[in-house]
């Protein structure tokens, strides 16, 4: 329907429109991007999921890809664009969550938005040569002895010196702070404690996760992907899985699935709990930050016995799951399962329940529902805004379909909000936990895959709820074992964006807690 | 004029002395100076104390150890070995500085907290000076801090010094008012503004904390104590994860050590101040009182520990808040009941 | 004798005296040994949390493995701190402000650089936008490798900076049969990164201040 909406809207224009699964991919040219983007908003696809662009080696493919809540779908736009000197019109008026990703792709790529209320360098340093995702930027290097010659390092410029004018300060929070949570620099404008600007600037921890994709073999890239969002590195691992599963038609086995749905869950469970430890840190109530990493040490000695490794798993594969679970896992399991939910009550008492911690979260760092739809916000800092929406129901994937639980949302837009809705996702992360526990069925843990990984020619999306949100993998490949172009869709990267909107008018001590709500993670927003 | 230890033994040295035909005001001066040694003793060792044991009670909180290498199983030796890290580290300033300032602030912080333990009575027969106006010269002077603090922040050339700075002064300024109050409660129970006279109308178990309206004189006093110190939840001007360390974040080594002398000092004096205000100081019954002052003292002390590593802190608009809308209230109540009660008896 | 060189700092020149006397060596040495106590057993560090291995530096200092048992404590500020522990990949980005804090640490200070990505790049290591090691940036005395290291192998890199620590000195000669910690090679640049020349310093301090 909606397809055959646009096809007599737009007729000519349209230079290739099909329906591939959900997705609806159209390829306009640049001159009508941004009429098809304003009618694929008042059709519904009001969230702007992604934008980026892919270095075909003959041309420049800008992807933008948009979602409908409503409909279940999302609209594929595809524009072409020469390799250098390329200009297209800006969609930063139309949605919010445009303008960074067009930062983004300014930056990596070259191209120019025109009408782009603010187009410089986002992940970079402003004064680096070159665009590094084009084909035409050197590959990543590999080294055969000694190491490159240290960089110069330029002196940070120093910003205590202005101290003279006292009626608006220019304080820097970060990139080095407690409660940054990450490299993250915030350039905030203060007016004694009230916050009146506020500029994030990120890149600190760029380490060309997409560059070095291109480098690597599809195995080889899965370890990177841990890396990312490195406090729950199988929602990372998954979509970029689920990408190339699409991409090669697999199939993977149910008792696989469960399986993954076991470690989703447990790394939704840690990253919570991390959560709840470092809002509460940045609250200054440190004793519940240890007390959220004391109860994430079970969490990781599951890992460690499962998987190996505490942190960073790698253990979803490409076709399901290494190796099954080993013996004792499942009572240890359970064991954590009986646990926590009295633990939970505790940070219940002291925190939700304290009278000081609710004056400091309730009312503050509002997000109206509708802008944190159109700044591309999404998991908790969403549903937080009374939205109800989660990949894991609405694009439905592994054994999730066969689980019975509920998608938490709070009405109150508020940071109190954000963090209720993550404490009753633990809850409800245990609730799946169990059900996978009892339901798990017998059966191969990994599909046949063949030992060199060449997924034939195309392009997949993988779209998973990962603790921060809705995580994206898009993966063009070419046929060859490496891929042509990888892109990860960070919900913190949208989320840093809409933070100046939360910010403005708050205090200083807002600004903490406002940035603790909203849980970044750094790794996945520089990639 | 002879400070109340030992007047005993200080009787006879000064026979002694006057048999040589000295003048006494150098003994006097000597003597002084021995006491003021033993004080600065006392409170070094307090600090000792109390730092281990925030380690330590912190650890037990947050189920974990504390120190447990230095000095043994319980890491008794660990401020000891801080202290002598601090003594070695490099002595920073940084460049745009106000540089007479930054070097004054750290003692301007210090010397009010020693000085307050003038009119402390570490037990019956211990206590420095017991000054006519002991409560009245610990409330002016244990707002001094707060000028230290404001001007370190103002040195640093930070601007988070800035901000801790500014924030203290209108924490110390808001919250100078319910302490008075809270304190003027005991001082219209007691009729006196003598340490001692507070004392002695709490001998034989009468104490303050058990006559009615004091008890919110209490509540009172030991909130605003905590502002006054600057802990959780009113550590505002240090808010580490706000700002870094706030007011303190340009000093380094052994002025940085200053500050947290000074503030385990005041910590330890606004809770024996507490005890001797409301709880009959070292009264109690078998042990000696001196032994009876650190029990009561050390107990507010955990008290003081305890919230500190529960609660979460106030921002600064609804620490001011709190403090103008409900504890100067609630203060000049408590006084009028006091006051009532003490008319009406 | 001949070999030996002649101490040029006025620190060099009262050890030099104290260890001719009867005894010296052995006042000196206590010196050095209650010294070296002090610093290695109150080591302040300061979380430069980078990335992943920051995630692990934090669970160390958690209950479980619990860093204060053996002195260690966090600060948020550079100035107080002693230790920096560089956990996750430096970008060439960062690289300045990383350059700045380890300017702005009060002597002594030391750096231990935890995880693959601080030792030598990491998984990262052919990256544009990577430096290849925080040692090109500031002199490192304890690697960590790991992706991330356990939290036991942190420990293990602390007592191994204890160690280190423990052989250091006060006098600056190698006379008295101390290891004389050998100068940083290799791309480290160490004497431009212990000038801090815009800030001034106390004199006192300086000339007890040793130099590695």
């Amino acid at each position: 329907m909606i397809l055959q909406v646009l096809k007599t809207q737009f007729g000519g224009a349209l230079e290739s429109a099909q329906k591939v699964g959900r997705e609806l991919r159209l390829r306009v040219g640049p001159q009508t991007l941004v009429s098809l983007a304003r009618a694929c908003k008042q059709l519904g696809f009001t969230y702007p999921a992604d934008i980026t662009a892919v270095d075909t080696g003959a041309e420049l493919r800008l992807v933008y890809r948009l979602v409908s809540f409503a409909a279940g779908q999302q609209i594929v736009i595809t524009v072409g664009a020469p390799r250098s000197g390329a200009r297209l019109p800006t969609l930063a008026d139309l949605y919010h969550g445009a303008e960074w990703t067009e930062r983004e792709v300014y930056d990596l790529f070259g191209v120019t938005f025109d009408g782009h209320p603010d187009l410089r360098r986002i992940l970079l340093t402003d004064d680096w040569e070159g665009h590094p995702l084009l084909k035409s930027s050197p590959p990543p290097a590999a080294r055969a002895g000694a190491r490159p010659a240290p960089p110069p390092v330029a002196p940070v410029r120093d910003l205590t010196q202005t101290l003279t004018p006292t009626e608006r300060v220019v304080l820097n929070m970060g990139p080095q702070h407690p409660s940054t949570h990450g490299v993250l620099r915030l350039e905030l404008t203060l007016e004694g404690e009230v916050v009146v600007g506020c500029r994030p600037i990120i890149g600190y921890l760029h380490r060309g996760v997409e560059k070095i994709g291109e480098a690597r073999t599809y195995p080889q890239l899965l370890p990177y992907t841990d890396r990312l969002d490195y406090l729950s590195s199988a929602s990372n691992n998954l979509a970029y899985v689920q990408a190339v599963e699409k991409l090669m038609g697999l199939e993977v086995p149910e008792r696989a699935q469960y399986l993954r749905v076991i470690l989703l869950e447990l790394n939704r469970i840690a990253s919570h709990l991390l959560f709840v430890s470092t809002f509460a840190n940045d609250l200054a109530a440190t004793t519940v930050f240890l007390y959220g990493l004391r109860e994430r040490e079970y969490v990781m000695d599951l890992f460690e016995l499962w998987a190996g490794a505490r942190l960073t798993q790698s253990w979803i594969r490409v076709g399901g799951v290494p190796a099954d679970l080993p013996d004792g896992f499942l009572e240890k399991a359970r064991q954590f399962c009986h646990l926590l939910p009295g633990r939970l009550d505790e940070y219940d008492r002291l925190l939700t329940g304290n009278r000081i911690f609710r004056v400091r979260t309730e009312g503050i760092g509002i997000l109206p529902p509708e802008e944190a739809v159109d700044y591309a916000c999404s998991g908790p800092t969403l549903r937080g805004s009374g939205v109800r929406y989660d990949v894991r129901r609405a694009e439905p994937y592994e054994a999730y379909p066969r689980l019975d639980f509920e998608v938490v949302t709070a009405p109150t837009c508020d940071c109190m909000g954000r963090y209720l809705v993550r404490m009753g996702e633990l809850r409800q992360s245990l609730r799946i936990l169990r059900q996978c526990l009892d339901q798990l069925p017998a059966g191969e843990v990994m599909a046949k895959v063949p030992r060199l990984l060449r997924p034939p020619a195309g392009e997949a999306y993988g779209r998973v709820e990962s603790p921060r949100g809705d995580f994206g993998c898009f993966v063009v490949s070419d046929g060859g074992p490496q891929p042509v172009r990888v892109r990860f869709r960070a919900p913190s990267f949208f989320h840093l964006a809409a933070l100046p909107r939360m910010l403005l008018g708050w205090k200083i001590g807002d600004v903490v807690a406002i940035l603790g709500s909203i849980d970044v993670v750094l790794g996945e927003v520089d990639r | 004029m002879i400070p109340l230890p030992a007047l005993g033994p200080y009787q006879s040295l000064l026979a002694w002395w006057q048999a040589r035909n000295w003048p006494e005001w150098i003994l006097h001066f000597i003597w002084m100076l021995l006491m003021a040694a033993l004080v600065t003793a006392f409170l070094l060792l307090t600090v000792l104390i109390l730092v281990w044991l925030e380690r330590k009670v912190s650890g037990d909180i947050q189920s974990r150890v504390g120190p447990n290498r230095v000095g043994g199983r319980f890491g008794l030796l660990q401020t000891a070995a801080d202290a002598l890290k601090l003594l070695m580290k490099e002595d920073l300033i940084p460049a745009g500085a106000d540089r007479a300032v930054f070097l004054l602030a750290p003692f301007l912080v210090f010397v009010p907290s020693l000085l307050i333990y003038l009119v402390l009575p570490f037990s019956d027969r211990w206590l420095v000076k017991d000054l006519n106006l002991g409560v009245l010269f610990v409330i002016a002077v244990s707002a001094f801090p707060m000028i230290g603090l404001i001007m370190a922040g103002w040195a640093s050339n930070s601007k988070y010094a800035l901000l801790g700075a500014l924030r203290a002064a209108a924490q110390t300024l808001s919250y100078e008012i319910p302490l008075v109050l809270a304190v003027v409660c005991v001082v219209v129970a007691a009729g006196s503004l003598r340490v001692g006279d507070i004392i002695q109308a709490q001998r034989g178990g009468h104490w303050f904390i058990l006559r009615f309206p004091l008890q919110f004189a209490f509540l009172i006093y030991f909130i605003t104590a905590l502002a006054e110190v600057n802990r959780v939840p009113f550590d505002l001007p240090e808010a580490e994860s706000e700002l870094v360390a706030g007011y303190h974040v340009e000093y380094s080594g052994m002025r940085f050590a200053f500050f947290v002398l000074a503030e385990y000092a005041h910590i330890f004096f606004v809770a024996a101040f507490c005890a001797t205000l409301f709880f009959g100081a070292w009264e109690g019954p078998w042990l000696p009182p001196a032994l009876w002052f650190l029990i009561k003292s050390y107990a507010l002390v955990l008290a003081i520990m305890w919230i500190r590593w529960t609660l979460p802190r106030l921002r600064i608009d609804q620490l001011m808040a709190f403090a103008w809308k409900a504890l100067v209230p609630a203060g000049l109540v408590v006084v009028m009941l006091t006051a009532a009660r003490v008319a009406w008896s | 004798m001949s070999g030996e060189p002649k101490p040029s700092t006025r620190a060099g020149l009262v050890c030099d005296v104290i260890a001719r006397l009867p005894g010296g060596n052995i006042v000196l040495t206590t010196v050095d040994r209650v010294l070296n106590w002090g610093r290695a057993s109150s080591l302040w560090y300061l979380t430069y949390g980078l990335a992943c291995c920051a995630i692990e530096m934090m669970c160390t200092a958690a209950s479980r493995y619990d860093l204060d048992r053996f002195g260690l404590f966090f600060r948020g500020t550079p100035r107080q701190s002693d230790l920096m522990f560089v956990s996750g990949t430096v970008t060439k980005k960062m690289a300045p402000v990383l350059r700045q804090l380890y300017q702005q640490m009060a002597d002594p200070k030391y750096v231990i650089a935890h995880g693959g990505c601080a030792c030598a790049g990491g998984p990262f290591h052919d990256s544009y936008f990577t430096v290849q090691g925080v040692d090109q940036l500031v002199p490192v005395d304890i690697y960590i490798t790991g992706c991330p290291p356990r939290p036991e192998a942190l420990i293990d890199g602390i007592f191994r900076l204890q160690e280190k620590i423990g052989r250091e000195s006060i006098c600056p000669s190698a006379r008295r049969g101390l290891m004389h910690v050998a100068p940083r090679s290799n791309g480290r640049h160490s004497s431009e990164s212990k000038q801090i020349p815009e800030e001034r310093r106390s004199r006192k301090v300086t000339s007890l201040r040793e130099r590695r």
